[in-house]
C-alpha cells in the first residue's frame, strides 16, 4: 500500500514537471527519459555512463530524466526517446506505453537477452521502436575465449533448464565453427546435481549461463568444487564467479554496456531509428590466477583480453 | 528403474507448483551482479606439480582402470623408481628405489589423508594397500622421495597418497565382477544416495586367487567401505569414513605344515576442512584403527595371533600471509597399541605415543622462484625427539619448465615390535629386542626438472637423487637375533618419466630408472643390500582410444636383477607384458565396460624366490554403472 502511495505521489510531481519542462522542448532540446530498475548501484553506473557518452558528444542537447521506473507516468507531450535500464525498467515502460498508437522508441540496456526476449513486445520489436543492448556476451566471443585460453579443450559443456536452453543453439554454432563441440545437459526433475555429474564426466570445460534455476548464489559453491574435483574449469559471467573460484568470467561491466547504450542513442537521435537488439561492444575477462596456477594453466588476464578484442576487430 | 520413476512421478506436482510461480527462476540482470561465497581459494587450492616440493607423480581414475590392474601394487608399476613385486600370489609389495627387507614398512601411504599401516606387523603396509577398491579411487599422488618433513617417520623413503572418490561422484549404482584364470573372482558392488549437498556410498567387494603356481597361496579379501560427505556450507567440507578388511590366505610350508593366515582390520575417520577466510583455512582429522592378525597351523595345535590399535588426531591451518607467503603448520597425536603373545610373549599390551609439530613456508621472492622450507619435530615416548628438516628451491626456468633442488633428513621411528618383540615359535626365541634400537636416518639430496611441452602434449619429469641412510634396523646376532642399528647404505640415480597424449584418448608413457646401490655392510647382507632394487628397471605403457569405443592398452616392464632381502633368492632379469582390450558400451543411461586382460602374456618371471613363478593368467570383467 504504501509504495502504491509513493508511486502516485511521484506521478503527480512527475506531472507537475513535465508541464514546467514543456517549453524547453518547444526550444528544440530532445527529452530522454531513462527509466532505472534500481536508482543505485549496477543500474546507476550504466544510466551515468550513457548519458556521458552521449553529452559528450552533443552538449547541452539532450534533456535527461533519470529515475527509478516507478516514478515515470505517461504524459504529454510524451518524451522523444525512452531509455529502461534493467528488465524490470524494460516491462515497465513498456506497459507504461502499452496503450499509444505510437510509443516512444524505447532502448533497453543492461537487459539479459533472454529476459529481453521474453518480454519484448514483438509488435514494436518489428516495426523498429524497441531495441536493446544486452548484459550477456555474444556466443562467438564465449567460445573465442575458450578457444584463446584453453586451446587443447574439444568439449565444452553447459548446463541449462527450461529457461535458457535457447542459448544452446548459437552456442552450438560457435562451438563447430571452432572445431569444439558443445555438450547441453537440462537440469530434469531428479535435480541440478545428477545432471551436473553427468555433464562434467564428459566435458573439458564448463561455462556458466545466467539462469537463476541453474547458478545461483546456494548453488555456485558446489558447482565449483565439484568441477574443480574433476579438473574442469568453469568460465563464468560475472567478475564475482571469477573471484569465488571460477578459472575465468567474461563480462560487461555496467559502465561499459552503459556506454555502448549511448553509443546506440546517439545514432538513433542522429537516424532518428533503433538498430536492432545488440551486444556489448567492450568487455572485460578476469583470470583468477590461484585456480589457474593450481589447475596448471598459465594465463594473462591483459593479454587474452587484447587478444580477444583483435579477433573482433573488422 | 522404477524406483527413479516413482520419485519423479512424486516430485511432479511440486515443481508444477513452483512453476507458476512466474518470477522464481527468471533470469534478470540481478544474476549478474550478486556476490558468491569464496569457494576454491589460496589456502583451499591444490598446489600445481610445479611448485611441489619435491617429484609427484599422479595416477587418476581412468588410468587405474585402463591399467587392468587388480591390485594397488601393479598400479605402482606406472610411478618411476617403483620396485614392485609379491612375497606369494596373496602379498603384493611395493617400494620406492628398494628396500632392504620383505617387510615393506618404510613407505607411507595414506587413504583420504588416513595413515594406513599395520601397527601389529610391523608397520607393514602391504595388508592395508590390499584394503582399497580400485575402482573406489579417484587419483593416487605419488611423492617419490622422502617426505618426513612434513608428514613424520612413515614418509621415510616415499608418500602414496590415495585419494578414494568423492560420494557425491560416484554413479548411483555400480556393479563389476571379474573371473579368469588362476581362481580369479573379484566382485564388487556400490551404491550411492545423495548429491553434491550430503552424499554416502558404500562399497563392498569380494578379491578371490590362488596365487603363483604350484604354491599354497591361495587368498581372499573382503572389504566393506563407507564414506559421506556434507557441505552445509561453501566455507565447509565434512567427510566421514568407515570400513573394514578382511585378508586370508595360505602360507606354502612343506605340504603338511602349511599354515593360515589372516588379517583383520576396521577403522573410522572422519575429516573437517574449514574455510576460515579467504586465505586461512583449519583441517582437523581423526581416525581410529584396529586390527586383528591369525596366524594358524589347521593340521596342529599351534597358533599366533595379535591385536593392534591406533588412535590419530590432526590439525593443520594453512594461511596465505601475502602474495609471497604460504605457510601450513599443525600437530598430531598419535597413539599405538599392540597385544599379542606370541609376538612379545606377554599379555601385557605395548604402547607409544607421539606428539608431531609441523610447518612448511612457502615463499616466493619472485615470480621465478619458489622456496619451500619446513620441518617436522616428533616426540616418541620410548625413543625420544627427532627433527625433520627440508629445503626445496623450485625455479621457473620459463613458464612450462621448471628446476627443483633441494635436501631433506628423515628419521623412522621403530615399530613397537622393534623395540619390545619376543617371538617365539613352539617356546624357540627367534627375534628378543633389548630396546636400544634408535630411528634409522635417511639424508636425500635431490636435482629435478618437470617440463610441460604444450605444442608436443608431453610433459617430462627427471628426478636425479642421492640418498644415504645410516642406523639400518637389522636382526642381528646369535640367535634370538636382537634388533639393532647396523650399516649403512647410499643410493645414486636417478629416473624419469615421460607422459606424452599425442592424441585424445592416447597416452603413452615411459619410465625408466637407474639406481646404484652401495652398502657398508658385510659378506652377503652387503650383496643382498646392493641389490635390493634392480640397477635399471623400465616400464612402458600404451593406452589408446580405438573407435567404437574400444580401447587397448600395453604395459610392459623390465628390471634387472634384484633381491627381496636375501641373496639366496636372487630373481633374474624379468620382463612383463599385460595387454588389455576393452569395449564400452551404453543402455539407455547406463554404461558398461566388458574388457579382457592378459598378464605376463609373454611368457612367466620369478617372484620373491627361485621356486616361485608368475605366469600367463586371462580374466574378463564387466563393470556396469546405473
Amino acid at each position: 500500500m504504501r509504495r502504491r502511495f509513493f508511486a502516485i505521489l511521484a506521478t503527480a510531481c512527475l506531472c507537475l514537471m513535465t508541464y514546467g519542462s514543456a517549453s524547453a522542448s518547444a526550444a528544440g532540446a530532445v527529452s530522454v527519459w531513462v527509466a532505472l530498475s534500481e536508482t543505485g548501484g549496477a543500474h546507476a553506473e550504466a544510466a551515468e555512463a550513457l548519458r556521458a557518452e552521449v553529452d559528450q558528444a552533443q552538449p547541452g542537447r539532450i534533456e535527461w530524466r533519470i529515475a527509478h521506473w516507478s516514478q515515470f507516468a505517461s504524459s504529454v507531450p510524451e518524451p522523444h526517446w525512452v531509455v529502461a535500464v534493467g528488465t524490470a525498467a524494460q516491462r515497465g515502460m513498456q506497459d507504461l506505453f502499452a496503450g499509444d498508437g505510437t510509443p516512444p522508441p524505447l532502448l533497453a540496456i543492461l537487459v539479459p537477452r533472454l529476459a529481453f526476449e521474453r518480454i519484448a513486445d514483438p509488435a514494436r520489436l518489428r516495426n523498429g521502436s524497441l531495441s536493446a543492448v544486452f548484459l550477456d556476451q555474444p556466443p562467438a566471443r564465449q567460445l573465442e575465449l575458450i578457444r584463446l585460453a584453453l586451446p587443447a579443450v574439444r568439449t565444452v559443456g553447459i548446463l541449462v533448464s527450461a529457461e535458457s536452453k535457447a542459448h544452446g543453439a548459437g552456442l552450438d554454432k560457435a562451438a563447430r565453427e571452432r572445431g569444439m563441440r558443445l555438450a547441453m545437459t537440462q537440469v530434469g526433475q531428479e535435480g541440478l546435481f545428477p545432471a551436473l555429474q553427468s555433464l562434467l564426466a564428459e566435458v573439458e570445460v564448463l561455462l556458466a549461463l545466467p539462469d537463476p534455476a541453474v547458478f545461483n548464489s546456494q548453488t555456485a559453491a558446489n558447482i565449483l568444487t565439484a568441477a574443480y574435483r574433476r579438473q574442469v574449469p568453469l568460465v563464468g559471467f560475472s567478475p564475482a564467479y571469477a573471484k569465488a573460484g571460477a578459472l575465468l568470467a567474461l563480462y560487461s561491466t555496467p559502465a561499459q554496456v552503459g556506454l555502448r547504450g549511448g553509443d546506440v542513442l546517439r545514432q538513433a537521435l542522429a537516424g532518428r531509428t533503433l538498430p536492432p537488439p545488440q551486444w556489448p561492444r567492450e568487455f572485460a575477462v578476469t583470470v583468477n590466477q590461484d585456480v589457474a596456477h593450481s589447475l596448471g594453466f598459465a594465463l594473462d588476464q591483459s593479454q587474452l583480453g587484447e587478444q580477444l578484442r583483435q579477433r573482433e576487430r573488422p | 528403474m522404477p524406483r527413479r520413476r516413482l520419485l519423479a512421478v512424486l516430485s511432479a506436482p511440486t515443481l508444477a507448483v513452483l512453476s507458476t510461480c512466474p518470477f522464481a527462476q527468471e533470469v534478470s540482470e540481478k544474476d549478474y551482479f550478486g556476490d558468491l561465497p569464496v569457494v576454491l581459494s589460496v589456502s583451499r587450492l591444490a598446489q600445481p606439480l610445479d611448485e611441489t616440493p619435491g617429484a609427484v607423480t599422479i595416477i587418476d581414475r581412468e588410468l587405474i582402470r585402463r591399467s587392468g590392474a587388480r591390485e594397488l601394487a601393479e598400479v605402482l608399476r606406472l610411478v618411476p623408481g617403483f620396485v614392485t613385486g609379491q612375497i606369494n600370489g596373496a602379498n603384493p609389495m611395493a617400494n620406492y628405489h628398494g628396500d632392504f627387507d620383505s617387510l615393506n614398512r618404510r613407505l607411507q601411504v595414506f587413504v583420504d589423508g588416513r595413515s594406513v599401516f599395520s601397527t601389529l606387523l610391523v608397520g607393514n603396509v602391504g595388508h592395508p594397500m590390499m584394503g582399497v577398491v580400485l575402482d573406489d579411487i579417484e587419483r593416487i599422488e605419488v611423492l617419490r622421495g622422502s617426505n618426513s618433513a612434513a608428514q613424520g617417520s612413515n614418509a621415510f623413503s616415499g608418500v602414496v597418497n590415495i585419494i578414494t572418490r568423492d560420494a557425491a561422484d560416484v554413479p548411483e549404482v555400480s556393479v563389476a565382477v571379474t573371473g579368469g584364470e588362476k581362481g580369479i573372482l573379484d566382485r564388487s558392488v556400490r551404491a550411492r544416495i545423495g548429491d553434491e549437498r550430503l552424499a554416502f556410498r558404500v562399497t563392498a567387494a569380494r578379491r578371490d586367487d590362488n596365487g603363483l603356481d604350484n604354491l599354497a597361496d591361495n587368498k581372499r579379501v573382503d572389504q566393506l567401505h563407507l564414506r559421506g560427505d556434507l557441505r552445509p556450507s561453501a566455507a565447509d567440507h565434512l567427510s566421514v569414513f568407515a570400513g573394514s578388511i578382511n585378508h586370508e590366505w595360505e602360507v606354502q610350508g612343506t605340504p603338511a605344515v602349511w599354515r593360515k593366515e589372516n588379517w583383520r582390520n576396521a577403522y573410522v575417520h572422519g575429516k573437517w576442512q574449514h574455510q576460515l577466510s579467504e586465505t586461512n583455512s583449519l583441517t582437523l582429522k581423526g581416525s581410529i584403527d584396529e586390527e586383528n592378525y591369525i596366524d594358524s597351523y589347521p593340521r596342529f595345535p599351534l597358533k599366533a595371533d595379535g591385536r593392534g590399535r591406533r588412535l590419530s588426531l590432526e590439525g593443520a591451518h594453512t594461511t596465505a600471509l601475502n602474495q609471497m607467503l604460504r605457510l601450513v603448520w599443525g600437530a598430531e597425536f598419535r597413539r599405538e597399541e599392540v597385544q599379542s603373545r606370541a609376538l612379545f610373549n606377554t599379555d601385557t599390551t605395548q604402547n607409544a605415543q607421539m606428539w608431531r609439530l609441523f610447518g612448511n613456508v612457502e615463499w616466493r621472492p619472485h615470480p621465478k622462484w619458489l622456496i619451500n622450507a619446513g620441518g617436522l619435530w616428533e616426540d616418541h615416548t620410548i625413543v625420544g625427539p627427532r627433527t625433520s628438516p627440508r629445503l626445496m628451491v623450485n625455479y621457473h626456468l620459463l613458464p612450462d619448465h621448471t628446476l627443483r633442488v633441494g635436501s631433506t633428513q628423515a628419521y623412522r621411528m621403530p615399530t613397537l615390535f622393534e623395540l619390545r618383540g619376543d617371538w617365539r615359535v613352539g617356546g624357540v626365541p627367534f627375534v628378543r629386542a633389548t630396546g636400544g634400537l634408535k630411528p634409522e636416518r635417511l639424508v636425500s639430496d635431490e636435482i629435478g626438472y618437470l617440463g610441460h611441452f604444450r605444442g608436443l602434449a608431453l610433459t617430462v619429469d627427471v628426478r636425479g637423487f642421492e640418498e644415504a641412510g645410516s642406523s639400518l634396523a637389522r636382526y642381528f646376532g646369535a640367535a634370538p637375533n636382537d634388533v639393532v642399528n647396523k650399516d649403512r647404505y647410499r643410493k645414486r640415480g636417478w629416473e624419469t618419466q615421460l607422459r606424452w597424449r599425442p592424441l585424445d584418448g592416447t597416452e603413452v608413457l615411459f619410465n625408466h630408472t637407474q639406481i646404484r646401490i652401495r652398502s657398508w655392510a658385510t659378506g652377503n647382507t652387503q650383496l643382498s643390500d646392493q641389490l635390493a632394487a634392480p640397477s635399471h628397471f623400465s616400464t612402458l605403457a600404451i593406452f589408446h582410444r580405438l573407435p567404437a569405443e574400444f580401447d587397448f592398452s600395453v604395459i610392459a616392464t623390465e628390471a634387472e636383477q634384484m633381491t627381496w632381502g636375501t641373496i639366496n633368492d636372487l630373481l633374474p632379469a624379468s620382463r612383463q607384458i599385460d595387454l588389455r582390450l576393452a569395449k564400452g558400451f551404453r543402455f539407455g543411461t547406463t554404461r558398461a565396460e566388458a574388457a579382457i586382460a592378459v598378464q605376463a602374456a609373454t611368457g612367466s618371471h620369478q617372484e620373491f624366490s627361485p621356486t616361485q613363478r608368475f605366469t600367463r593368467r586371462a580374466f574378463a570383467t564387466l563393470r556396469l554403472d546405473f
